[in-house]
């Protein structure tokens, strides 16, 4: 049923033409508050914490209510004709991402300055930058850092350009040594978020992975829908995992996903302060809760362990990256800039983009961790991009061979000694697919690194 | 022997009945009741017969008259009005204040008038003959209680001014009139916010048939005017009553004497009674309310204000946080001025105060910080202020163009909280009722800036952009109206005059019936039922 109206809104936004925006300014009141331009139920929140409020109505006409609230750091409003602004102060008066509806449609698009953001024909997200000509040049700026953006930022964006845009910073676009456009980018993905949300009729299933959408209202039937779902036309522009005829190459990809797996949980873990549920947290303590004290114990437990893995985590931070040096090799061409040559800088940008994308970093720690790791692991990253074969034991050997990795090791070591056995011991939580937090799970993750070094 | 024993009954029967007398006559010494005294528990059923008490009758001074029309007054008429230019300002005894600065009084002049006849051009065209009813803004046919009282103001200032004749001022009034007795009522208590003009049907704030609730902020004003259309002209009186007792403000005021408003709730349909009103308005319409006798003592108070210091004059705005009762406290200067231009900053039962002596001192004071404020961003920044709440064209639509709100000088704001400096603008309503009620050299300028800004054959523009986007393109109802009661006032003073009846239907009606009780209909309120004066310590401090 979401899928049919989806479509049915994607198909709306297909028909109607961009141009026709700036045609909402010329409507007569009557037209603006007509019912049927009420497109948006204000009573559903688009994130936790939002709420509805009434409008102070002096005069004979407007929206009786909006919606108001705060997430990914932006406060926004937005009112039944789907007009929504998004901005880091609560006064909404300061870099402002505005989302204008034409009247009476899912037709949205949001805009800042001379960037304008809306679904395209195919239900990706898609940018425009007035006033840019072909010979400029796009940077996405985070703090000293300077990140060239490819040509085709301005068509259909895929998932990890997505992710990179909505990481923040600003965007810069020079046209030679000048610089003709500076913006934030701060509410991209809200915006993004929010575009896709009101053209799927408030469906949380469009929502990215980990929006905190309250719990009542995910549906109990497919808790996966609170899941990313890429558009048609993101997928077909997913080509970081391309494969080729290479079986060899295609064993290792397996094993990147599964390992990429894995990460997207300890991602998690990393970006939820203690304390803090995230929806699928809370769907697991719900459960949890449901069989007793005993089982609070044991979580507590893991909360510990947890904690003790989050440090684990940081340090295998660096492992998967060469490890996704050696699965780019297996790709056909790279997706964030194929354009400019394999040149030192280029590769130093991908190893910034897989940081952001695939461990959701934003740039300023993805650079900051990129500056700060041992030297020897660039170079191991170099060499296995390059297409050298390393042997598991090498891998292994140069994990140790990084300063500070002895303890990592140990850490991991000791971990294992008090993590239950997983192959004797039972689950005592309820299991509701990926979205659970074991002990198991995490003791696996060890495992599999090594265990994926060793194959390779 | 028989006539002994006949002596005898007589002289003790005599003696029985002089003890009997005098017993009897030992009573004589109470206080005879007197019909209407003060021992005198009046039946119920007589209640409306007594007159309302007024200062003029308590004090023994002469009433205000009221002004005679434009075209009628002497050409010397304003040589002989006080305008008490000899008054040193501060507050009286009594808490009454002498404002330091003194309303513009006059005939107009050439650019007024036509500024007065565009005004009401906006009338003639946008007034559905149908219903009597105008639009709150150009052709859009709705309109609130709130701007249907502007549509009233309109009327009486085109009469007084000269530009209607009676019969017209007849006509619209009782069109207007027996279309509002005849609305069907929010749920039979109370006019819905919103009507749409052509049909007279309730409807919703998109103007399709339905139902909000009611707004006790609208329905002040609307009283205001009610009074100030019965008391100037007692032959519509009967009219006005009618209208009124058919309304229920069981629901409206509270015994505390707070106004609430309703509106419907969204998940069970029930009728959810809110109190409403802020500073600034909320007084305004408790004076509305007092008009016709009732008592809210609470919804007069200033408390809880708070003060915030904006070019060092202390600004007063209500201490009610918004994050708890989700209502924005919005200063703005209209409420001042309608309470200024209508009411003359008078309590309700102040009849005989001369017009530069304002028996509700407080509000008086508290408008002069609300005009100095203005002033003074003027004289320090360069930016002509007179802020109101005003209409836009194209979204939002409408935005409340503050002073203070939510915590920043000079925030503007849409109905739900966006701040949009770029809406801010001199509004014309304030601008020429700042002019009408301060003469200073600030308002001249203000005049100038707004006196011709006009489409003649449309109304004024609802005012000018702060920002250099020039004129607010639209029309409204509420700021034609305020217009044409700023350049009333400067030709007739206070609009509000005393009424000069002995009682009054809206007291007497259904006395044989339980509905006065049912509806909450007051009784004609004595010297003990008026509103109090006061004044606020801080207002001491400052002045020292």
């Amino acid at each position: 049923m979401h899928k049919l109206i989806l479509s049915t809104a994607i198909a709306l936004v297909a028909i109607a033409p961009s141009s026709a925006f700036s045609q909402e300014e010329q409507q007569s009141t009557q037209e603006a508050f007509a019912p049927e331009n009420a497109i948006v139920d204000t009573s559903i929140p688009f994130a936790i914490g939002a709420r509805e409020a009434r409008q102070e109505l002096r005069g004979a006409f407007g929206w009786p209510t909006f919606q108001e609230g705060l997430v990914e750091g932006v406060y926004f409003r937005f009112d039944p004709d789907g007009y929504a602004r998004f901005a880091p102060t609560p006064r909404l008066d300061t870099d402002v991402f505005e989302v204008i509806c034409r009247a009476g449609t899912l037709n949205c698009h949001g805009r800042k300055g001379v960037l304008s953001v809306y679904l395209n024909g195919q239900g990706a997200l898609q940018l425009q930058i007035n006033d840019t000509s072909d010979g400029d040049t796009m940077f996405l700026i985070d703090g000293a850092s300077e990140l060239q953006l490819p040509k085709r930022v301005l068509g259909p964006l895929d998932e990890r350009m997505e992710l990179l845009l909505g990481s923040g910073g600003e965007l810069l676009v020079r046209r030679g040594e000048i610089e003709t456009v500076r913006l934030s980018l701060a509410g991209f993905s809200a915006v993004a978020a929010y575009l896709r949300w009101i053209t799927a009729r408030q469906d949380y299933g469009v929502l990215p992975r980990g929006w905190p959408v309250p719990n009542s209202t995910v549906p109990q039937s497919d808790p996966i829908a609170v899941n990313w779902q890429v558009s048609p036309a993101a997928q077909q522009n997913q080509p970081i995992f391309e494969r080729d005829n290479n079986q060899s190459s295609s064993d290792v990809e397996q094993d990147v996903a599964a390992v990429r797996t894995e990460i997207s949980e300890l991602r998690e873990l990393l970006s939820t302060p203690a304390g803090e549920a995230s929806p699928s947290s809370t769907i697991d303590q719900a459960l949890v809760q449901q069989d007793g004290h005993a089982i609070k114990q044991t979580n507590q437990e893991t909360d510990l362990q947890i904690q003790q893995l989050q440090d684990t985590a940081r340090a295998l931070l660096d492992a998967a990256e060469s490890l996704n040096a050696q699965s780019r090799t297996t790709t056909v061409e790279t997706t964030l800039m194929p354009e400019t040559p394999e040149d030192s800088p280029t590769q130093i940008g991908n190893q910034l983009a897989f940081l952001m994308t695939e461990f959701g970093l934003d740039a300023q720690t993805a650079l900051t961790l990129l500056q700060s790791k041992d030297n020897s692991l660039i170079e191991a990253g170099i060499a296995t991009q390059r297409g050298v074969e390393q042997e598991s034991t090498e891998m292994t050997e140069q994990l140790g061979s990084q300063g500070g990795d002895d303890i990592v090791l140990d850490i991991i070591s000791e971990l294992r000694d008090e993590l239950p056995d997983v192959r004797t011991t039972e689950p005592k939580t309820p299991s509701i697919g990926n979205l659970s937090n074991t002990p198991q799970e995490y003791e696996l993750l060890t495992d599999y690194f090594l265990s994926v070094f060793s194959d390779s | 022997m028989l006539v002994l024993s006949v002596t005898i009954v007589v002289a003790v029967a005599w003696y029985t009945a002089s003890a009997a007398r005098a017993l009897f006559l030992a009573h004589e010494d109470i206080e005879p009741i007197i019909a209407g005294g003060d021992l005198d528990e009046l039946p119920a059923l007589l209640r409306g017969n007594v007159p309302s008490v007024t200062s003029s009758m308590v004090r023994g001074t002469p009433s205000r008259e009221k002004p005679p029309r434009m075209c009628e007054m002497q050409e010397d008429y304003f040589e002989t009005v006080d305008r008490g230019l000899d008054q040193a300002h501060g507050y009286t005894n009594r808490n009454e204040y002498v404002r330091k600065y003194r309303a513009r009084r006059g005939f107009l002049n050439e650019r007024e008038m036509r500024a007065a006849r565009v005004a009401w051009r906006y009338f003639e065209l946008f007034t559905q003959e149908t219903t009597g009813l105008a639009n709150s803004v150009g052709n859009y046919p709705s309109t609130t209680l709130w701007d249907t009282a502007s549509y009233m103001a309109a009327i009486v200032a085109a009469y007084e001014l000269c530009i209607i004749e009676k019969p017209e001022l007849d006509k619209r009034i009782t069109l207007l009139l027996t279309t509002i007795k005849g609305l069907e009522l929010f749920r039979k208590e109370l006019p819905n916010k919103v009507y749409h003009t052509k049909s007279g049907a309730k409807v919703d704030y998109t103007n399709k048939p339905g139902e909000i609730g009611f707004s006790a902020l609208d329905i002040g004003r609307f009283l205001v005017w009610m009074r100030i259309i019965k008391n100037r002209y007692p032959h519509l009186g009967n009219t006005v009553d009618s209208v009124l007792l058919k309304w229920d403000f069981s629901n409206a005021i509270s015994e505390e004497g707070l106004l609430f408003g309703a509106f419907v709730d969204a998940e069970t349909g029930q009728t959810v009674y809110a109190q409403e009103g802020r500073l600034g308005y909320e007084e305004y319409a408790a004076k509305g309310f007092a008009l016709w006798g009732f008592r809210p003592i609470l919804a007069h108070r200033a408390e809880p204000f708070l003060t915030a210091s904006i070019y060092d004059v202390p600004v007063p705005y209500d201490g009610r946080d918004p994050r708890v009762f989700h209502s924005q406290n919005y200063v703005v200067t209209e409420s001042y001025l309608q309470d200024g231009l209508e009411l003359g900053f008078d309590l309700p039962h102040d009849d005989s105060s001369p017009d530069w002596l304002n028996s509700d001192g407080w509000r008086a004071e508290f408008a002069d910080r609300i005009y100095e404020v203005q002033e003074r961003r003027w004289r320090q920044s360069g930016f002509m202020t007179a802020r109101s709440e005003h209409n836009v064209k194209g979204p939002p639509y409408f935005t409340y163009d503050t002073v203070f709100s939510d915590g920043y000088p000079w925030n503007t704001v849409t109905p739900r909280g966006d701040y949009v400096p770029d809406h801010a603008a001199v509004a014309a309503k304030a601008a020429l009722g700042l002019w009408a009620l301060w003469e200073t050299e600030y308002t001249d300028v203000l005049y100038e800036a707004i006196i011709e800004l006009y489409d003649p054959e449309v109304g004024m523009y609802e005012g000018l952009y702060e920002r250099g986007q020039g004129r607010v393109q639209i029309f409204t109802a509420n700021n034609n109206g305020i217009i044409l009661t700023s350049l009333l006032h400067k030709v007739q003073g206070t609009i509000l005059t005393p009424y000069t009846g002995d009682t009054e239907v809206w007291y007497t009606a259904f006395r044989d019936q339980d509905l006065r009780v049912v509806r909450n209909y007051p009784d004609p309120p004595q010297e003990e039922d008026w509103l109090p004066a006061i004044r606020h310590s801080l207002h001491q401090e400052v002045r020292n």
